[in-house]
This record gives structure tokens, sequence and C-alpha cells, in this order.
């Protein structure tokens, strides 16, 4: 009689609680990113030519070729299937200039995946921002093949920064911002559509994928920074917007300050992270050697967050 | 944040009458501890009759909601099949077919106490030492509708539950914890509770209502408890049916009723791979078979169709801070997983383990889709054994 009550019944699938979820997963996340990088991409490739979906697609195959082949030596589960380190290799791609060699752009990808986050145990165990990892590798070690403006001679385009660096705020005052928001700046292949990095921004914001103080107070820190040096002297500084619409700031704001596993959790952690890591952006364009100063403002901004992880509020209950 | 809140409402505005549940050709009246002497297979046994009794003095017997006959008796349950009684011949009694109702009204603690066992109720929520007592009127978890309709249309029959609670717990003061601070029980002073899960987890509920997370000496008490109380104090009859949310209509169950046939009855088919929950969404426990009776103590059940959700992994941890953000207790979900994946129990009491109010919210927000829940509870058990061992060895220690 059991077993014929067992024939009948079906199988149920058993858990423990919570039998509801949010629906959301790791895979979903990852698209979101992607799908958020889409109009950059498309920005990047109208600007820059078949070389920037050459970099994009020779960083992207790499990352996931390295990620499988080393889960696959770790004797872990294969598990590229879940887009991270697709999105790893393309957010590296967005910081390299069009024109880099494809030794640089491999070599790149790769440090990304095995120093940014595989040593470290993989996916969301990175203590920093991966592609923040290889671009820094690849910046300290080839110097020449990594600067934008000696890189990209055969470009009408000016890189705004530079100018600012090289020939101080006079030159880029009357610049026009709704240039810069269409691309119309030398820099980055993706970082620098700032329009379409926005756009994608916003995206993530509605999506909550990212949560809205970590670029809230990136962009009140840059904003906040630049502005104290704008009121000192506007002749010498440059203004506050034109640093939120240069180089990487808007990238770095959605794609790279709101990496989670090197992002302090807190509301009151991620403001000051944020605030921190924008204000670090103006420091290093004013008083650095780097006209960009975003990725090593959020690489050094990352040092702190198992610091600011320590503000936290009282448990239920405790004394 | 409205958004992401909705899911969590705990009112739903359904007031409508309770639907009769079905009538079962076989019930399975659930036995958890009771002796299994009462009855004996091929017994013919009236509704209220006692089927098993409880050695605890503060554990409900065991009664058969129907009139049938015993078919098996084992550990789990008491099997009856449906029957009606046989015609009465000729000049004799007809067959009894309903158990006698007690007057509770005039008794004392201690005869209250014995009577109230024997028409199964369980007493021990209700005598727990306590200086104020908080009637949990919300729903339990997000997805169970029986509150309101409870608060409004069987109000009476609460009151007679209050009653008699006042006579049963120590505590002084009583407050009912509502949606809405218009609603109210005679005997019980209201207060207003955002109507949002986790709200309704004790806990939590005694914090709001106190104002204290320390807070000692509050007992929580659910609305469905009030009712079966408030029952067997109105008809003196003992307890034979239960409240049940089932997927989305209030349903009033024979206890005993299998899960199978409440869902034919309710029309819900249930198919391979399929979550069927009894109690709630959030915090209620995955069936794997469908022949076991509902108890009086059941409140919900629900069928997750496969495929609803994401599969459960054990993927590692990808610190995205979900559950931090979420957690109502402020506790590290992530962190007190990892230690208890990986054994380090002391660790998790550093991180505060015991703050956990065990609302599933990390669960519920984890995108790696891991058990946290399930690997904190685990933890948590873990910590019981040890701390059992060593008194068990200190105490060994004294007799040598």
């Amino acid at each position: 009689m059991a077993n014929e009550s067992l024939a009948k019944a079906p199988f149920l699938a058993v858990g423990a609680a919570p039998h509801w979820h949010c629906g959301r997963t790791i895979h979903g996340m990852m698209r979101d990113y992607l799908i958020a990088l889409m109009p950059a991409v498309a920005m990047a490739v109208y600007m820059y030519g078949l070389d920037a979906l050459r970099v994009m697609a020779l960083s992207c195959v790499t990352a996931v070729v390295i990620e499988a082949v080393c889960l696959k030596a770790m004797e872990r589960d294969v598990t590229v299937d879940d887009n991270s380190a697709l999105l790893q290799g393309l957010l590296l791609a967005f910081l390299l200039p069009a024109s880099a060699p494809w030794w640089l752009v491999i070599l790149g990808s790769a440090f990304t995946i095995l120093l940014g986050r595989l040593v470290f145990g993989g996916l969301g165990a990175n203590p920093v921002c991966a592609p923040l990892v290889g671009w820094a590798i690849l910046s300290i070690s080839w110097k020449l093949e990594m600067d934008i403006d000696a890189a990209m001679l055969n470009t009408m385009l000016v890189n705004p920064l530079t100018q600012l660096k090289y020939f101080g705020a006079q030159k880029v005052a009357d610049i026009s911002y709704t240039g810069l928001l269409a691309g119309q700046q030398l820099g980055a292949l993706g970082s620098s559509q700032v329009g379409a990095l926005l756009l994608g921004g916003i995206y993530l914001l509605v999506r909550r994928t990212v949560r809205w103080q970590l670029p809230a107070a990136f962009f009140g820190g840059v904003l906040l920074i630049s502005g104290i040096f704008y009121a000192i002297d506007s002749s010498q500084y440059a203004s506050p917007l034109f640093h939120l619409l240069t180089g990487s700031v808007v990238f770095g704001a959605f794609f790279l300050v709101t990496d989670s596993s090197s992002s302090p959790v807190g509301k009151a952690a991620m403001v000051i992270f944020g605030l921190l890591a924008g204000g670090m952006v103006v420091t290093i364009r004013v008083y650095g050697m780097y006209p960009d100063g975003v990725p090593f403002a959020i690489l050094l901004a990352n040092m702190t967050s198992p610091l600011l992880d320590m503000i936290r509020p009282k448990p239920f209950g405790a004394r | 944040m409205s958004m992401s809140t909705t899911p969590f409402a705990l009112i739903c505005g359904d007031r409508s009458a309770f639907i009769n549940g079905p009538e079962p050709a076989e019930v399975r009246i659930p036995l958890s501890g009771h002796g299994q002497k009462a009855v004996k297979k091929k017994a013919q046994v009236h509704t209220g009759m006692l089927v098993a009794d409880h050695p605890g003095d503060k554990r409900g017997e065991a009664h058969s909601s129907i009139c049938g006959v015993v078919a098996e008796v084992t550990p789990e349950c008491v099997v009856i099949t449906a029957q009606k009684p046989a015609e009465p011949a000729e000049g004799e009694e007809p067959a009894k077919t309903q158990a006698d109702a007690i007057d509770l009204s005039s008794l004392e603690k201690d005869g209250l106490k014995a009577a109230l066992k024997s028409l199964g109720i369980d007493l021990r929520v209700f005598l727990r030492r306590a200086e104020l007592l908080i009637i949990n009127g919300l729903n339990p978890d997000p997805g169970i509708r029986w509150a309101e309709a409870l608060l409004e249309n069987h109000k009476a029959t609460l009151e007679k539950g209050l009653a008699l609670l006042k006579v049963l717990s120590p505590a002084e003061n009583i407050i009912l914890a509502a949606h809405d601070a218009g609603i109210s029980l005679a005997g019980a002073s209201t207060r207003a509770v955002a109507p949002v899960y986790p709200n309704s987890v004790e806990r939590l509920l005694a914090a709001a209502v106190t104002g204290s997370e320390q807070a000692k000496g509050v007992n929580v008490i659910g609305l469905h408890e009030l009712y079966r109380l408030g029952c067997a104090a109105e008809t003196g009859l003992p307890v034979t049916q239960t409240v049940m949310t089932v997927q989305d209509k209030n349903y009033l169950v024979k206890v005993g009723t299998t899960v199978q046939a409440l869902l034919d009855h309710a029309g819900i088919s249930v198919g391979e791979g399929d979550r069927v929950v009894l109690g709630g969404p959030l915090r209620g426990r995955s069936l794997s078979r469908l022949d076991i009776g509902i108890g009086k103590d059941d409140t919900a059940l629900f069928v997750v169709p496969a495929g609803t959700y994401p599969p459960v992994s054990d993927t590692a941890c990808i610190n995205c801070g979900e559950c931090i953000l979420r957690c109502p207790a402020r506790i590290r979900p992530n962190l007190l997983g990892r230690y208890s994946e990986f054994r380090m129990y002391d660790k998790c009491k550093d991180e505060y383990i015991d703050s956990c109010v065990e609302c599933g919210l990390c669960s519920y927000w984890c995108v790696a889709r891991r058990p946290v829940l399930q690997l904190i509870q685990l933890a948590k058990h873990q910590i019981v054994l040890q701390e059992q061992q060593v008194t068990a060895c200190s105490l060994q220690g004294e007799t040598k």
C-alpha cells in the first residue's frame, strides 16, 4: 500500500525556511551590470572604431578563459557562466586606450582575474576592485602604452584632463559640457563615454543593483573637494562639473566604487567611503602626477573598507 | 522602499468568513509524545473523543475530529476512518456523536489547567512566567491572512480566551499589538505596530511594544493560540479544528485532515518538484509527503510551484552585504553563515548569534542563494550541544 501511494504522489522539493526568495541571483546581477555597460560599449565603438571592439573582446575572452582554466586547475566548480569574469574583463577594457596592443590587453585581463580575485578566492573575495588591480599593474609597468595621450595620436579628440594638468584651468574653462557627455574627450575607450555610462548608472539605480549611497557619495566627494578648490581660486582650478564629467569619474561611481566585496556595507560607512574616494580623485588630479585620479583613488579607498566596516550598529538586544 | 516591502505586508484586508474545510474520509490525528493506549485499533470513536493522552501536565490531549473507526495507531498519529454511527436498535440509546461540553467559567486556576488539558489545549505558552503579555495581533508571516478576520469577526471568542488567559497567566498587563490602534479587545490595551514583516517575529514585537530590546518578563502569544483558547472557553468542547490560510483563502480545517485532502478541497494541484509549505512562507517547514495530518497549531498551507525561485546553492558568499542591510537584528548573517560552514562556533558567539531572531530575511535576499538562516540555526544548535557537554562534564567533575 505504501508503494502504491508513493507511485501516485509527486516528488516534492524540500528545503529549509524561508520558502520565498527575492528572485535576484548573481547571474541576474551580472546581467544588469552588462546591460548597463552596453550604451557605453556602443559609444566606444562609435568613437574609437573597431579598435575598441578588439580590445573589449580580447579582454573579455581572456578573463573568461583564465577564470575557467584556473578554477578547473584548483578543482573548483567552474562557475564562469555567472558572467562575473566576463564583466571584470569588460570593466578592465573600459580603462584601456583603444590602441592597446594585444599583449597588454591579455596581460591586464589575466592580472585582473588572477591577482585581482582568484588569489583571494574568486568572486566576492577580492579586497580591492579587481579591474583596478589589472589596470594598476599595467599603468605602472608599461607607462607609454598606457598613456592615453601618447598611445592615441591618430585622433582629433583631446584629453581635457591633460590639458588641465599642463596648460591650466583657463585652457579648459570654456569646454562644452554637452560635448563631454557625448564622449567628445580623449580617454580610456569606455570610461570616457560619460553620457552613456550615466544612462547605464541610472539603469543600475532603478534596478537597485547598486546602492545609491555609493555613487551619490562619490559624486559628492568629487564635487565637494573640487568645489573647495574652485572657490579658493577659480582661475587656477577647474570647475566641479568639469571634474565630474571628465576622465573615469562617472564610470568609477557606478561600476568600480559599487563593487560590493571591496566596498563597505553600512549606510554611514558607504557614505564615508564614497566621499573619501571622490575627494581623493580631485586631490590626485590637483597634486598628483596622474591626470585622471579615479583608479588610484578608488584603490586607496578600497584599503579603508575593512576599517569602515567596523562602523556598525549595536546588534539587537546586545548590551 | 515601498517596492521591496510589499511582499512583506502583514495585512491584506481579507475579512471574509472562514470557508469550511473538507469532510475527510480519513483523518490522521498527529501525536507528539502522546501515549498511544487511549484507543485501540477498530475502536468506535466520535467527534471530540479522547484518542491519546499526554503525560506532560501542560500538554493537551489528542481527540478525534470525526465520527469513525480507528484504523491504525502509530507513534506519529492515530488514523481514523470516517463512519456514520450504526442506527440504534429498538429501545437503545443512540450512539454518541459528540463529546460532552465542560463549563470552564467557574473553575479556579488548577482546575482550569486540568480542564483545558483535557480539551486538548497546549498550556505551555500561556503559563510562561511574565509580567507583560503581548497578544500578537498581526499575521505571523506574510501570506497568512486570518488575523484581520479573527479580530473583526471573532472578537467575542478572542475575548473569552483573554478572560481565561487572565486566570492562567501570571502577567499583570496585557497589550494587544495590532496594525490599527482602533482595534480593541476587552481586557487588553491596544498598541499599533506597523504591519510589515518581520514586526510579527516575537522578539521584535516585544521590543516594538516595550521600547526596549532587553525587555525581560514579556510573553508573546499568537492570535491563533488565543482563538483556540477562546473556542474552548466558548464551547467547552475539545479542540478539533484549526483556522488555516490555504494559499489565498482562509479555511476552518478539521484536525487530522491530510494535506492532500485539504489541497484537493481547495482545488490546488501539486506537481513534481513543488514545495509544499506547512506554516508561513518565511518560517514554515516544507513537507516531503502529503499524507500528513494537519495539527491544531498549524496556521497555513502554501504550495510554491517548482521553478518559482532560483534553487538554493552552495555557492561561496560573494560579500554583497545585502543580508547585513536587511537584517532586523543588525548582525552580520554573511559572517555567521561562513563561521557555521567552517564549524567556528565560538566565532559565531562573538558575532552576536544570540541576537538572531530567525526571521529568514537573510536567506530571502541572498543573491548567491545560500541557506543563510539554516546555517545560523545549525550553529545555534551546535552551540547548545557544546554547552550541554560542558555542563555534563562539570557535573561529573563535581561528583568525583
